[in-house]
C-alpha cells in the first residue's frame, strides 16, 4: 500500500503541477496583485482592528465583556482571592466532584480552596488530577461533575480562551465535564488572534503543540436554528480572570 | 440527472411546510450574516479582496504547498495518504479501520465524507458508522441525507425532529432543549466507547502541518481526541501558507456561515499523541482526496471553483436554493457554491443541468467572502455544455440541444443583420394576433406561457 | 452634448414608449439624443445560454454602429451590464475586438444614473400616487446604481416610494432560465408577487416601476395570470408622464 500511495501521490501533485502553468496573461497579473494585496490587505484589516483594541482602554474588560457575550459565566478578582471564590462556586453550583488538571498553580490553588472550606462543614468535593492516561480515568472523566485549569492566554477580541494541550493540561479536561473551571492570568490577555499569533511567534514556529482556542460553553443551533447551549462539549463554562499578586 | 432534478423540483415547490422552513431558517441566516460584518462594514471589501488572494495564493502554490504539508505532518507523526478518486479514498478509509481493528466509528460534520459516500461504503463494509453533530445525527437517524453545508436538518422543523426522536431514540420532548439534550445523553455513550474518530479539515496549514477544525458543539473535539485512532479527511485545496493566513480566513467563515464572530471551538490539530502526553489519538491519519479537482485546476477561471471555504452563505442567499431546498440538488454540494463545483467534480453528464438552473442574479457573488465569481463560472460551464461534440444524433435531439443550438442560430441569422432585424420587428407589429398561435406552437415559449401571460407588443 | 441611445431589442418588440419617454426625458435635459439606428440586441439572452458564438456574432454587429465618441445610454440596467463588463469576457480570445471593447466599455451607461447625473428638474405635475420600483439584479449587483431610482422617484413631490422585505430578491426571470426552469422562476415570482399583493392591500400600492423592462415583463406576465392589476411601467415612462 505504500508504494501504491506514493504512485497516487505523484500522479496527483504532477496532474497538478501541469494544470497551474496554464497561465494566461492576466492570471499572472492577479498573481502578483494577489502577492502584493496579500502583503498589504491582511496587514491593512489586522492593523485596524489591533488599533481598535489598543484604543480599548482596557483589554480585561473588552474580553470579559466579550466571553459573557459568549454566554460563559466570567468572575474577575486578585489572585489571593481566588480560593475563596472557588469555594464560593463550588457550592453555588453543587459541584461534586472535580478533575484538576497537573498544573502546580491549579493544585496549589485547589489545596488553599479546601484549606479555606475545612469551616464549612457542608461542604465536600471529590476531586482527582489527570495524571494517567485517558483509558484509565475514561470512567471517573464521563462522571465527574466539573473540571478546573489555568488557559495558556485569552483573546478580548473575540471572547476567547487558547489552551495548549500539554502533559499537564490534557485535550480532554476541557471536554467531557459538564462544567469547565478555567483560570486566567489578566497579564496574558491578547487584542486578538493574530496579535496572540504573532505575540507568541507560534505562527513562524515550526511545530508546536495541539492548541484550541474556546469561546463559551458548546452550543448548536440545528433545530430550527434555537440557539441551545450546551451539547456535546460542557454546557457551562466558568472563567475565572485574576490579577497576579505584586511578588514581593 | 436533470430528470431527478425537475421531479425535486417539482415535489418541493409543491411541499408548503418544506418551503416555509426554508424561508423562516434562511432570512434568519442571511440576516445574522449581515450583523456579523456589520461592526467591520468599512472594512468588509478590504478583507473580503485579501482573503480572496490569501486563497488563490495557496491554489497557485498547491504543488509546494501539499509537499510541505505532507512533511511537516509526517514530522509530526501524522500519516499521510493520496486518493485520487472517492472509491480510493474510501478503500484507504477502509485498509486503516482494518489495521487498527475499528468497528464503531463516530463522526463528525464533514462534507467531504458526503462526497465521497463514505457511510454507505463502511456501512456496506461491515462497519458501525455514527453521526455526530446534531444535525448530521438527525439526518442519519431519519435515513435522509444533509440539505444545507452549515445547517443540515434546515429542512425540519422540531415537531418533526420530536417525532422522530420519539420513534428512533424512544425519547418524548417537543423543546430545542429537550431534544438536544436527549441527543447529547445518547452520544455521549457512542463517543466514550467508539474505535475510531472521524473528521474533515477546514483549513490545513502547510507551514506547520496543523489541521484546523471549526465548530460549536464539541463533537468534532470528541471525534479528534477520545478515540485511539482519527482519520481526518480534506480535498486538496484546504491546504494555507501560513498560520498568519488563518485568522482573517476563519473569521471570515465564522461571520459568513452563521454570523458569529468566532465559533466555540477552533481545534489546532498537530499531533497524536505524544509520548509525556495523557490522551488525545495514538494514531492520526490524513487522507488527501483529488476527485478531479486537478482537472479543475486547469482553467484559470473555474479553478477560483476551489477558493471555496464552505460557509454556505451563497446557498443563504439563493432565491433558487430558498424556494427549492437542498435535497433537490441531489449532490453532496447543493446551492450555488454545488451548481459550479458538482458538474465539475462528478461529471457534467450527472450535473451539468444544474448550471442552468439560475437566474444569474449574483446574489451568491455579493456575499461570498472569498470572492467567487460564480456567475462568470457557471456561464462557462453552460457555454461548455452547448456543445454537442460528444453526443450521439440521438442524444442531441433528446435532449433539446439541438433544438436550442438551432433557435439561437436562428436568431443571431436575425438580429446580426439591421435589415432583417427590421423586417422581424416590422412582421411582429403587423400581425400581433398571430402571436397567441405562434405561442402555441413553440415550444420554448409554451414554458413561459404555462405560468405566464404573454406580453403583447404595444 | 451628443448622446447615443441604445433602444434595446425588448423595448423594439414589446415596449416602444421606453425609448420614446427615455429620448424625450434626455431631451428635456438638454441633450442632442441619437437613436442608434443599427442597433438589434446586446447577445445577452445568447451568451446566458452558453451559446457564446450566436453571441459574438450579434455583439459584433452593435461594436460597428458607434461612428461617434458619444456616450451610449440603455434604458436598462442588464443590457448595459452586458456590454459594459461582459464583452470583455465574450471576446477575452480575440486581441483585436478586445481593444475595441475596451473603449466601449468606458462610455456605456444605463440610463436612470446618466439622466440623475444631469441634475434634471423634477417638478412632479402627478397625483399623488403609491408606487414599488423593483431593483434589478444588474442594477444592484452589475452596474450597483440601483439607488438611483429610488432617489428620483423619493425627488418626487407626490410620489410616496414604498419598500419590500425581499426587495434586492431576483423575480426570477433570467433569460432562458424562465423558460427552461419554469416552475423555480415562477416561484421566484411569486414570492415578489406575494409581498407586492400586500402593499397592494394594505397600503394602497398601486404601480409597479423599474429601469428594467426585463424584470417588469417578466412580473407583469405573472401578475396578469394570477389576476392581480396593478399597472406596471418603465422608469422612464412614469417620470415623463409626470414631469
Amino acid at each position: 500500500m505504500h508504494e501504491s500511495n506514493y504512485k497516487r501521490r505523484s500522479a496527483i501533485l504532477s496532474r497538478v503541477k501541469v494544470a497551474l502553468s496554464n497561465l494566461d496573461p492576466e492570471q499572472i497579473q492577479t498573481q502578483t496583485q494577489a502577492q502584493t494585496s496579500k502583503n498589504k490587505l491582511p496587514e491593512q484589516a489586522r492593523s485596524e482592528s489591533s488599533l481598535a483594541a489598543s484604543f480599548a482602554k482596557n483589554l480585561n474588560q473588552q474580553f470579559l465583556q466579550n466571553m459573557t457575550g459568549n454566554s460563559a459565566l466570567c468572575f474577575e478578582c486578585q489572585e489571593e482571592e481566588i480560593p475563596a471564590l472557588l469555594h464560593k462556586l463550588l457550592v453555588q453550583e453543587k459541584i461534586k466532584s472535580l478533575v484538576l488538571s497537573g498544573q502546580p498553580q491549579v493544585e496549589k490553588i485547589f489545596q488553599q480552596t479546601l484549606n479555606q472550606a475545612q469551616e464549612d462543614t457542608a461542604f465536600s468535593c471529590d476531586f482527582f488530577r489527570f495524571e494517567n492516561n485517558l483509558e484509565e480515568l475514561k470512567e471517573r472523566l464521563f462522571e465527574v461533575a466539573a473540571s478546573l485549569e489555568k488557559a495558556h492566554s485569552g483573546l478580548a477580541e473575540t471572547g476567547s480562551l487558547v489552551i495548549r494541550s500539554t502533559k499537564e493540561t490534557p485535550r480532554s479536561l476541557s471536554l467531557i465535564p459538564p462544567i469547565h473551571i478555567v483560570l486566567l492570568s489578566s497579564k496574558n490577555i491578547y487584542a486578538n488572534f493574530e496579535t496572540y499569533l504573532s505575540a507568541s511567534k507560534l505562527s513562524s514556529r515550526s511545530s508546536l503543540e495541539n492548541t484550541l482556542l474556546i469561546s463559551g460553553p458548546s452550543k448548536t443551533a440545528d433545530i430550527e436554528l434555537t440557539l441551545v447551549q450546551g451539547i456535546h462539549g460542557p454546557l457551562k463554562l466558568i472563567v475565572i480572570l485574576y490579577n497576579e499578586a505584586k511578588k514581593l | 440527472m436533470e430528470k431527478t432534478f425537475t421531479k425535486n423540483v417539482k415535489q418541493a415547490l409543491n411541499n408548503p411546510v418544506l418551503r416555509a422552513n426554508y424561508r423562516k431558517a434562511l432570512d434568519a441566516l442571511a440576516e445574522k450574516r449581515k450583523t456579523a460584518f456589520a461592526d467591520i462594514s468599512l472594512e468588509l471589501p478590504a478583507r473580503r479582496e485579501a482573503a480572496y488572494a490569501l486563497r488563490l495564493n495557496s491554489l497557485h502554490k498547491l504543488p509546494e504547498l501539499l509537499s510541505q504539508l505532507e512533511q511537516k505532518l509526517n514530522e509530526n507523526g501524522i500519516h499521510v495518504h493520496w486518493a485520487q478518486t472517492p472509491q480510493e479514498a474510501n478503500q484507504i478509509a477502509e485498509s486503516i479501520l482494518r489495521q487498527n481493528n475499528a468497528k464503531k466509528i463516530i463522526k463528525g460534520k464533514s462534507m467531504i465524507t458526503e462526497e465521497i459516500r463514505l457511510n454507505d461504503y463502511l456501512e456496506e463494509h461491515g462497519f458501525n458508522v455514527i453521526e455526530s453533530d446534531l444535525g448530521e445525527f438527525i439526518v442519519q437517524l431519519a435515513g435522509e441525507k444533509p440539505a444545507h453545508i452549515v445547517a443540515p436538518i434546515i429542512y425540519k422543523n422540531k415537531e418533526q425532529v420530536a417525532k422522530l426522536f420519539a420513534e428512533k431514540l424512544n425519547f418524548h420532548g417537543s423543546s430545542a432543549e429537550e431534544l438536544t439534550h436527549a441527543a447529547r445523553q445518547f452520544l455521549r455513550k457512542e463517543f466514550y466507547s467508539a474505535d475510531a474518530g472521524l473528521s474533515g479539515v477546514n483549513f490545513a496549514v502547510a507551514q506547520t502541518g496543523t489541521l484546523c477544525l471549526v465548530e460549536n458543539e464539541g463533537n468534532g473535539r470528541f471525534c479528534t481526541t477520545i478515540p485511539p485512532l482519527h482519520i481526518a479527511f480534506m480535498s486538496l485545496e484546504k491546504v494555507v501558507e501560513k498560520f498568519s493566513d488563518v485568522p482573517l480566513l476563519y473569521s471570515m467563515l465564522c461571520r459568513s456561515a452563521s454570523g458569529q464572530k468566532i465559533t466555540v471551538y477552533f481545534n489546532m490539530i498537530s499531533k497524536p499523541r505524544q509520548k509525556d502526553e495523557k490522551d488525545g489519538p495514538q494514531h492520526v491519519h490524513l487522507i488527501i482526496l483529488d476527485n478531479n479537482r486537478s482537472t479543475i485546476l486547469s482553467d484559470p477561471l473555474l479553478r477560483k471553483t476551489l477558493l471555496c471555504i464552505r460557509c454556505g452563505a451563497c446557498m443563504n442567499n439563493c432565491p433558487v436554493y430558498t424556494n427549492i431546498g437542498g435535497h433537490a440538488y441531489d449532490a453532496a454540494i447543493p446551492g450555488p457554491i454545488g451548481k459550479i463545483l458538482m458538474p465539475q467534480i462528478a461529471g457534467m453528464e450527472k450535473y451539468g443541468h444544474l448550471a442552468t438552473a439560475s437566474s444569474l442574479c449574483a446574489a451568491c457573488v455579493e456575499v461570498c467572502p472569498v470572492k467567487i465569481p460564480i456567475t462568470d463560472i457557471l456561464l462557462k460551464l453552460r457555454a461548455q455544455a452547448t456543445s454537442l461534440k460528444n453526443l450521439s444524433f440521438k442524444q442531441r435531439l433528446y435532449s433539446g440541444k439541438l433544438a436550442e443550438k438551432i433557435a439561437f442560430m436562428l436568431w443571431a441569422y436575425i438580429f446580426s443583420s439591421p435589415l432583417r432585424y427590421k423586417l422581424f420587428l416590422k412582421m411582429l407589429h403587423a400581425f400581433p394576433a398571430l402571436i397567441p398561435l405562434k405561442v402555441r406552437f413553440t415550444p420554448m415559449l409554451r414554458q413561459w406561457t404555462k405560468t405566464r401571460d404573454f406580453p403583447m407588443p404595444r | 452634448m451628443n448622446v447615443y441611445l441604445y433602444a434595446t431589442c425588448l423595448s423594439d418588440m414589446l415596449n416602444r414608449q421606453i425609448q420614446k419617454s427615455a429620448k424625450t426625458l434626455l431631451e428635456k435635459a438638454g441633450l442632442k439624443v441619437h437613436v442608434l439606428a443599427g442597433a438589434t440586441c446586446c447577445g445577452q439572452p445568447a451568451y446566458n445560454a452558453g451559446h457564446r458564438s450566436a453571441a459574438k456574432k450579434v455583439a459584433m454587429q452593435q461594436l460597428s454602429i458607434f461612428k461617434e465618441d458619444w456616450p451610449i445610454i440603455l434604458p436598462s440596467a442588464s443590457c448595459a451590464a452586458m456590454m459594459k463588463y461582459h464583452y470583455t469576457k465574450l471576446f477575452e480570445d480575440e486581441k483585436d475586438t478586445f481593444e475595441q471593447v475596451l473603449k466601449l466599455k468606458r462610455k456605456v451607461y444605463e440610463w436612470s444614473a446618466f439622466y440623475q447625473s444631469l441634475s434634471p428638474a423634477l417638478i412632479d405635475k402627478g397625483a399623488a400616487i403609491k408606487v414599488f420600483c423593483h431593483p434589478s439584479c444588474h442594477g444592484i449587483r452589475e452596474m450597483q446604481q440601483h439607488q438611483v431610482a429610488f432617489s428620483l422617484l423619493d425627488s418626487l413631490e407626490h410620489v410616496q416610494l414604498l419598500h419590500l422585505p425581499h426587495e434586492h430578491e431576483c423575480c426570477g426571470f433570467g433569460g432562458t432560465f424562465s423558460i427552461k426552469h419554469s416552475s423555480i422562476s415562477t416561484a421566484m415570482a411569486d414570492r415578489k408577487i406575494d409581498e407586492l399583493s400586500k402593499l397592494i392591500t394594505s397600503h394602497g400600492l398601486s404601480r409597479l416601476v423599474g429601469a428594467d423592462y426585463s424584470c417588469l415583463m417578466h412580473l407583469q406576465g405573472r401578475m396578469q395570470r394570477l389576476g392581480i392589476n396593478i399597472e406596471v411601467q418603465h422608469l422612464a415612462c412614469f417620470l415623463e408622464q409626470r414631469l
